[in-house]
This record gives structure tokens, sequence and C-alpha cells, in this order.
């Protein structure tokens, strides 16, 4: 399966080419994403799971390798399906520098997911940075170079404390491999392994969106158009997430034994606090959703923080709801924004009544996000209550915290479907009624996974179950000689 | 049985497809009520009854699955909700013509998940319905009108907040009784309490909140009068008489045989301390529902705060822990649904004919809607508790199950709320339907026949109830002694009291008051011929208006109608105002958003707050 190679190598040839394509980047954007999605669907099929590819032929601990295993294929597909719903949005775009950003970001958050590398993961994550600022900063206005700035400054401060820490390692274990790592820290003393920890998750707070380290969420989501809001919510938060679910539970595991894991609870049940809180009284519907992005990411952070295995799950169903029902949020977003040309929901009165299927399908999106049940969300919320309460004190006042700011975030969603309701005349809009299938589509898919969620607890339980049997699922693979 | 859930599903379905074409949407509603109502009926008795789904999802190392089963108690109060709701479909049949939305969508959603928390098995499937429950419920009361959305927050903020705490109740219940099906969790939660766990009490308490909050009693007692004032009035009709019971639900088939079983310290030989809790919160909710009710000029507030007492009076019977006390609260619900349902009804059809809710400017229209009025006129002899009406039993069992356990204060505080009730139910009577009419209302029709027929149906149950009261009885006595109780089946009209010399035949009583009623017609027909006034024939502060040159004018006295009274009371009043608590949480989030949002506008403080981040986990990592 060296061929895996593809995914990330194909992106970024389409990155140069489309300087020369002008008019056929867009045919060149769908064909490429295409072939990533068609691929990784058919590494998925192929059955040879888990398996590791050496780059050069250099094995596991001294060169670069990618490994696919369970983890690693869910997300890639979900990080390439991402990709392909968020350029149906894009529209009427000609300069080829968005296009070639756009490959760049496809390659880079590829590449996070598949590599086994530490300091590959932190080159594609650095790639995937500059990638979204470029795609930020496309509109070219003043709030959308302020924002790609914003997010600029801080994550090349997050990237130099990664490099740091990644500095660390090598200075300490003489190796960079995520496999190989996992072995040797258990003979490094508590002191650096605590300073190694605390370096690598400074930078990787800021791309889970986790307060104090959010603070460039809003603009950039304000700044930017919606298919790069896609983008960075699908692809980059995507990869993010597998960042943090494989190094957190797979390179250092014994994170829970120290407090840093008790600092990562208070952060994150302070992340939801502060996103809710913030997200009542905002009017710009784009504004909210960051919000309310900020705060799902503060509880995915809660569950995996929390560090059992029944929270973990919670995590990973939050990410699923979250994953669709962000692109429903957003595309709903976009269609109605542009039919009013504003993005105050006050203003969206009435396209509710006139098209429906788009209100109902961000009314569906807006429960999964407040853990209703019969919605996706609602056993992610009920696994991590569950395990919250068996935890601990702090875990238990960080739930109750939580579930109060679920009761704000209720508050302000149905408000806003309510106004999408409401009556007003609105004949001279005019929304093509296809764009109101695709949210559609993804909403009906919430709803099944929250009435019946048996095929998405298998592949939670299949990557349950690497994350509790690392060492041969995960370790021995990359270290045993191919 | 499972499809007594999804015939309503799809119903919701069709009725969201033809959401725009009233002709279909609401005979298929009343089709649906009507089945599901057969369908209750003709499950009456099979206790077996069960379907369990599996979801192949896993909680707490065992696999989850979600069971619906039929229970008596259940059926009891799904098949008096489901007669309810039956007959206020016909209601919306005519009452809806006029209105511009629909809510017969989220109406059926609702009856969705107010049939699988009847029937819900396990405490999972039990929420699940309930929090169905609360969201739809936001979009019904607000109907897509602006003007009701900040009553629907308020309610939607309260029903979150219960779900929240039943959530974490739930799952403290399954990690410490390691079940998550209601019946095995009950005995589970006395032995967790027993063994003098603390826990065990917070999770009671955790759920007698949940179950309060829906129950509109003290402390939440402001969200009826927040919503019923502005929801669509067929749909607050169906709020304010069935759906205002779902708490009384859990409660009677949870809380009160957990709370009747366990060891707590007792207060004067008389009941334990969580009984005492529950009286007080009874008491007050009476009391205070009442007092509130008496000051009201909104009518539909009137009876909001009316339905809180009522709730009061339920949880009063729940407290003595009595079995005459405990029928005779669930008696009441069915009581309490019946004559709340008819007298909503007929605001229902005032405000169909005249657009007003405010009493002070009605009047008079007894002449005009005289069906509306005999319907009203019932209704209020039975909210206040007068033979051969229904509200009469139910309260004589709860007041005497009170005195039998010697809880006096209860007794007194359930008997001042009676007494009360007069006084603003005869305040309504008179304000909307005695006085006199006022000018815009002299072409005000009685309502069509659509909405002439439930009224009637109601007036037939009320008066059935009253005299009979044993159509209600037997099934509820049927249905506690199927599920364990030490209880006779009722006879047809004997109501069994609790104290010595306390058992009353109803058909002795209705043929005292038959007599009363042929007494007077005699009297009316024989004595003396009546006189017909006109409006104006009155006269200010005894003289006659037009010695002092001015003309006659019409006068009724129907603002301020309780002012000395109120004022005797406002001080009270303002010391307690759990609104204003409420509010300024709201108003203090409201701030706090601002405040935090400033944080995240400026872009100084970007890096600045990323250190701040650093140095909290190297002093969470390495220092402590």
């Amino acid at each position: 399966m060296n061929s895996i190679v593809f995914l990330v190598v194909i992106p970024l040839i389409a990155a140069f080419l489309s300087l020369f394509l002008e008019s056929l980047n867009k045919a060149t954007m769908y064909i490429v994403t295409l072939f990533n999605l068609i691929f990784s669907l058919a590494v998925l099929m192929s059955g040879n799971i888990p398996f590791n590819v050496a780059i050069g032929g250099y094995r596991a601990p001294f060169g670069i390798n990618f490994v696919v295993t369970d983890i690693t294929i869910y997300f890639l597909l979900l990080v390439n399906i991402a990709a392909l719903i968020s350029i149906t949005m894009v529209k009427n775009i000609k300069e080829y520098q968005f296009y070639s950003f756009y490959f760049v970001l496809l390659a880079a958050t590829n590449g996070m997911v598949l590599t086994g590398d530490m300091f590959n993961f932190y080159l594609f994550t650095e790639l995937s940075t500059f990638a979204i600022a470029g795609l930020v900063a496309y509109k070219r206005d003043r709030l959308s170079t302020g924002a790609a700035l914003k997010f600029l400054i801080l994550s090349s401060t997050a990237s130099l404390f990664s490099l740091a820490s990644i500095g660390l390692i090598y200075k300490t274990l003489g190796t960079l491999n995520f496999a190989d790592i996992a072995v040797k820290l258990s003979s490094l003393n508590q002191a650096s392994f605590n300073l190694i920890v605390i370096l690598f998750l400074s930078s990787m707070l800021v791309e889970l969106k986790i307060f104090p380290f959010n603070l460039w969420v809003v603009k950039s989501y304000e700044g930017s158009i919606t298919s790069v809001n896609m983008f960075t919510h699908g692809m980059l938060g995507t990869a993010g997430i597998y960042g943090a679910i494989r190094i957190l539970l797979i390179v250092f595991p014994n994170m829970y034994k120290t407090n840093i894991s008790t600092v990562l609870i208070i952060l994150s049940f302070m992340t939801v606090l502060i996103g809710e809180v913030e997200a009542l009284k905002e009017k710009n519907l784009v504004k909210v959703l960051a919000f309310s992005s900020m705060a799902q990411m503060g509880m995915f952070m809660f569950g995996l923080a929390l560090g059992s295995f029944e929270s973990i799950k919670g995590a990973l169903y939050l990410v699923v709801s979250n994953y669709i029902a962000k692109m429903v949020m957003f595309i709903v977003t976009k269609q109605y924004s542009n039919a009013v040309d504003s993005k105050n929901y006050n203003d969206m009165k009435g396209l509710g009544r006139k098209y429906p299927l788009l209100a109902i399908s961000f009314t569906i999106a807006a429960l999964s996000l407040m853990g209703m049940p019969f919605f996706a969300g609602f056993w992610g919320k009920f696994s991590i209550v569950v395990s919250a309460l068996a935890t601990g004190k702090l875990a238990s006042i960080g739930i109750s915290l939580i579930l109060i700011a679920s009761v704000v975030e209720g508050v302000y969603y149905l408000r806003i479907s309510h106004t999408f309701f409401s009556e007003k005349d609105v004949n001279n809009v005019n929304i093509s009624r296809v764009y109101c299938l695709v949210p559609f589509v993804l909403a009906i898919l919430i709803l099944a996974i929250g009435i019946y969620p048996s095929y998405v607890e298998q592949v939670v339980f299949n990557i349950i179950d690497e994350i509790k049997n690392a060492p041969d699922k995960y370790i021995n693979i990359i270290l045993s000689l191919k | 049985m499972i499809e007594l859930l999804f015939i309503p599903l799809i119903a919701t379905l069709f009725l969201a497809i033809f959401i725009k074409n009233k002709k279909v949407t609401w005979p298929l509603f009343l089709a649906v009520n009507g089945y599901v109502l057969y369908k209750l009926y003709s499950i009456y008795g099979m206790w077996s009854l069960s379907n369990k789904f599996d979801i192949g999802y896993e909680i707490l190392g065992a696999k989850l699955t979600l069971g619906v089963s039929n229970n008596p108690i259940g059926w009891y109060f799904a098949f008096f909700s489901a007669l309810i709701t039956f007959i206020i479909s016909i209601f919306s049949l005519g009452f809806n013509q006029k209105s511009k939305e629909n809510v017969s969508v989220i109406w059926m959603l609702i009856i969705f998940s107010n049939l699988g928390i009847f029937f819900a098995q396990d405490w999972v499937i039990f929420f699940m319905m309930w929090e169905v429950m609360g969201w739809t419920s936001f979009f019904a009361i607000t109907n897509a009108r602006d003007k009701a959305l900040d009553g629907a927050k308020y309610y939607l903020a309260l029903s979150l907040i219960g779900a929240s705490l039943m959530l974490i109740a739930i799952s403290l219940l399954g990690a410490y009784t390691g079940t998550f099906a209601i019946t095995p969790s009950i005995f589970g939660l006395i032995q967790v309490i027993n063994s003098s766990n603390k826990i065990g009490i917070v999770i009671l308490l955790l759920f007698l909140t949940t179950f309060l909050i829906k129950s509109a009693a003290f402390p939440f007692y402001m969200w009826p009068q927040k919503v019923y004032a502005e929801g669509p009035e067929d749909y607050i009709t169906f709020m304010s008489s069935v759906m205002i019971k779902y708490g009384i639900y859990p409660m009677a088939i949870f809380i009160v045989p957990v709370v009747g079983s366990i060891d707590l310290p007792k207060i004067l030989n008389t009941g334990n301390i969580l009984q005492y809790v529950i009286g007080y919160i009874g008491a007050i909710s009476a009391v205070l529902g009442t007092l509130l009710a008496i000051f009201q000029t909104d009518m539909k507030k009137l009876f909001a705060y009316s339905s809180v007492s009522n709730m009061g009076y339920i949880l009063l019977g729940f407290a003595s822990m009595t079995i005459v006390g405990f029928e005779g609260s669930l008696f009441h619900v069915v009581n309490h649904m019946i004559l709340k349902a008819a007298i909503f009804l007929t605001l229902a059809a005032v405000v169909f004919r005249t657009g007003e809710s405010e009493m002070h400017k009605l009047g008079g229209l007894v002449y005009r809607m005289p069906l509306t009025f005999m319907t009203f006129l019932l209704g209020i002899i039975a909210a206040a508790g007068i033979p051969p009406l229904n509200g009469f039993g139910s309260k004589w069992m709860i007041i005497q199950a009170l005195m039998s356990r010697k809880m006096v204060v209860f007794a007194i505080a359930m008997i001042f709320a009676s007494t009360g009730a007069f006084m603003y139910l005869f305040r309504a009577l008179a304000s909307i339907f005695l006085g006199q009419l006022p000018d815009r209302y002299k072409d005000v029709k009685e309502v069509p026949l659509t909405m002439a027929l439930p009224m009637l149906i109601m007036m037939v149950l009320m008066l059935l109830v009253g005299v009979v009261p044993g159509v209600v009885m037997k099934p509820l006595t049927s249905a506690l002694k199927a599920v364990g109780y030490n209880v006779e089946v009722a006879s047809l009209t004997v109501l069994e009291g609790s104290l010595k010399n306390a058992t009353i035949d109803l058909k002795i009583v209705f043929y005292m008051f038959v007599a009363g009623v042929i007494i007077s017609a005699i009297m009316y027909l024989f004595g003396n011929k009546s006189e017909t006034v006109p409006q104006n024939d009155n006269y200010t502060g005894g003289e006659y208006p037009e010695e002092w040159g001015v003309d006659a004018d019409r006068f009724n006295y129907s603002y301020a109608f309780y002012q000395p009274f109120k004022e005797m009371f406002d001080p009270l009043l303002e010391a307690i105002s759990i609104d204003d608590f409420f509010a300024s949480v709201g108003r203090n989030f409201e701030y706090m958003s601002n405040e935090v949002q400033a944080l995240f506008k400026r872009g100084e403080g970007a890096v600045l707050l990323f250190s701040i981040g650093v140095l909290l986990l190297i002093l969470g990592g390495l220092i402590i």
C-alpha cells in the first residue's frame, strides 16, 4: 500500500499546477478531492488495515512513515468528505491563489492524519496553518486581513512551542517516531515529561480552540467566506482532533497520571462556559457558529481530558455530531445570508417559511449540538455525563457547569430557529432548491445516528479498541520490520 | 404497543407535508387522536404488553435497551390525557379556521412524547421523551409569533435546566443502583438511601426538582402565566390541562414509593422530612397560586395561577403518604384535567370571538355566548370544589388524608386556598360574563358547532365524574391494585374516606342538589315576576346622575377587583418574588456575554492570553 502517499502528493502537485491551469482550476479541485475521497474509501474497503508505509524504504524509527489504522482511516474519510462538501460552496472564484491554498490545505490535513512521525506532524500542521491563513485573507478586506494576521501570529507562537517540545523529545529520547516515543517515554523523568507535554499541548490547544488559546477563532470565522469556514471546521478542525486523540491518548497516555489532565478539564469547561455565554447576545449568525464551535470543542476536550474510555467514546460521538451539524449550519447560514444580504439572523425572518428544508435542517443540527435525544449529540453528552459523575468532584462540577452552559446554548439556538419561522414577507428572495438538499441529507444523517447509533457505535468501538490496546495495535505495527 | 408511538410519528410527517392546508391537517389531527384514544382503550388490562429496542449503544459496560411497556398508572394518565386531547382537537377544528399559523405538527410530536413518557420502561427512554417535550413545547408556544418569544424562552430555559438535572440524576442512579429500568431502580434507590448513603437523597432531590419544574410548583410557579398568556389558545388548553400533569406522573410512580419507604428522621411521628418538604412545597404552591390568581387582570394568567394552586393540592395529597391521599391526588389529576380543559376552552372561545383576554375590557357576554357561559359556570363550580361537580371528591379525599395524618397546617393551607379560589373564580365570572356588555361586543355571536360540541361534552363529563366518580375511580383503583397497592376497587358512586364515618355516597348528594334545583325552580315559577332592568339603570353614590347634570352611564366594576385585599398581601408577595430572581439570572448572563465578547474583539490580548494559558498549564503540570 505504498500508494497511500498519493493522498498527500497529488494535492501538492495540483497546488503547483493550479498556477497554470486558470479556468480549469475548479474542475481540478473536484477531481483531486474526489480522488482523495475515493482512494481513502478504497483503502477502507481493501481490508488490509492496519498497515505501515516506510517512506523511501527506511524502516520505522529511522525514517518517516505513514500509518493507517482504524482511527486514521475514519478521520481520513471525515477530512476528505468535509473537503468535498465544502468545495460545493465555492462559487465564482477565479484567482489561482485560492485553489493553490486549498490544495496545500488538502495535502496538509491528509498528511496530518496519515503521518506517524512527530516532526512530520508538525510540518503538516504548519502547512495547514499557512494555507488557512491565506484562505482567510482571501476576501482582502480589513477584517479578513486582520483575522488572518491574528491567526498567523497565534499559530506561529504555538509552533515555536511545538518545535521546542519536539527538540526536547529528540534531545532526551533520540527519536521522533510516535510509536518509538511511546515506548521510550517510560524511561523519561517526570519533570522532562511534563515540560514536553505542556509545550506540545500549548501548541495543540490553539487548533483545538480551547480557551485561552482560541482568540483567533471568532475573527477568522467572521472574516472569511463560507467555504473557508467549512475548511477550518471540517478539515483543519477534524485533523486537529485526530492529532489530539493520537498524541494525547497513544503517545502521551501517561499525561493522565499528572495534574495536566486536571488543568485540561478546567480549561475545557471554561471554554464551554465562555463560548456559550458569549454567543447568547450575538446577532451575527456566523459569529454565533464560531462561539458555538469553540464550546463544542471544549466539550470534546472535556471528554478527552477525563480519560476514561466511556468519556472518550462520548467525545467521539460529539465529534461526529459537531462535524455534521456545523456543516449543515454553515451551508444554511450561507444560503440565508446571501438571500437577504445580511448576516444578522433577525434579518432572516420568514425565510424558514419559504424554504422550510433549510430551516428544519438548521433546527435539527442545533438540537443535536444541544445534546437532545433522538439526535446524534445526545449519545455523546450522555456518555460524558455518566463518566464525569463517576470520575470525581472536579469533573462533576465541570459537567454541571457544562450542562448549565448547554441551557444557554439551547436558548440562543432555538431563538434563531424561531426567528427563521416567524412571519415576514420574503417574496423577492430566491434560493435554488438544489442547495436545500445537501444540508437536509446531512440533517437526516444526524437523525439516523440519533435514533439508531449502532453503526457509529461499531466505528467508535474500533477506535476505542485501538486506544485500549495501543501497544499491540499501533506500536507493534510500526516498529515491526517491513 | 409500538404502533401507539409510531402512528403519531408518521402523522407528524404527514402533517408537516400538508402544513399549508388547514382542511387536511386538523381533521387528520383529530383522526389520529381518536385512534390513540381507541387504542389506549383497547389495551386496558393488558399489563404485560411491552416492546424492546436494541440500538447497539453501550453505557456503563452494558448494552442499552430501550423499552416501552404498558403499565397501570401510566395507562391511567395516558388514557385520560388522550380523552381530553381528543375533545380539545374537536375544538381545534373550528378554532383554527382563522389562525394563520399551524401548530398541529409540533402538537402531534408532543402527543408522541406524551405517550412515550407514560409508557417508558426505563429512565433513558423516559428522559428522551421528556426532552422532546421540552423543545417541542418551545416551538408550540411561540408558534412562530414574536410576541410569545419571551415566555417561551423562559419555559425553555426552565425545562432545559430540569432536563439537565434529570440527566445527572439518571446517571447517578444508573451508577449507584446498576439499572436504568424504572421499577427496579425504585428498590435500588431505597436500598441506597437506607444504607445511609447521602448520594441517594441527592438523586431523589434532583428528580424531585425536575418534576416540580414541570408541574409548576413553588418555586417554579412563574412559567404558566408567562406561557399561557401568549401561546395559541387551543394548545394552551392542552398544556394547562394535560401537559402540566407530566411532572405528576413520575412523582406518583417514583417519588411517592421511594419517600414512603425510606428511613428518615420523622417529624411529630407523622411523616419523614422529605414528606414535609413535599408538603410545604405543595402548601406554598396552593396558597401562593391562589393569592396571585386573585390579583390578575388577564383571564389566562388568572387560570394559570389557578393551575399552580391545583398542583399544590396534588402535592399535598402525595405528602400525606396515605392511600386515600394518593388516590385523591391521582383522582384530582383527572378532575383538574377535565375542569381546566373546560375552563380554557371557554376562554379560547371568548378570545376567538372578541380577541381580548384582559378581563376588565370584557363583560356581559352571558347573553351573547350562553353555552360558553354555562360551560364556564360549571367549570368554576367544579374548580371551587362544590358538589355535585367533579372537583369536590378529590379535594375531599386529600383533606381527609391530611387530617387523618394530623398534618393540620397543610389542611389549613388547602382550605385557605380552596376558599380563596372562590374569590378569583367569581371575579372571572363577574368580569367576563356578567356585568355590562361593552358596545364593541354587541355583535358577538355564540361559537360555531365544532367548538360548542366539545364544551357540551366537557359539561357532561364534569357532571358525570362529579356524580359517578366511579368512572375514574374504578380504573384508578384497579390500576393501583395491579401495581401492588393494597386497595379495594371503588364502587361507582361511593367515595371511601380515611376518617370515621367519612364515606359519602355522591348519589345522595346529587339528589339533594336536584331537590334544591326543583325547589328554586318552583320558587322562580310561582314567585314574583322578574323585572328586566336596562343596563344604565344604576345610580352613583346614592344620587341620580340626571340631578347632577351628567348622563346615565354604564358601570362595570371589574378593574382592580380586589384592591384592598391586594394591598394587604402586597408586602408578602414582594418578599417572595421568585420572578425577579430568575429574571436577574438571565440579565446577568447577558451582561456577562457582552463583557466576555469584548475580550475577543481586541487583537492585542491574543498572545497575552496564550501566555496565560501556557502559564496555567505549567502551574498545573510542574509546580503542583
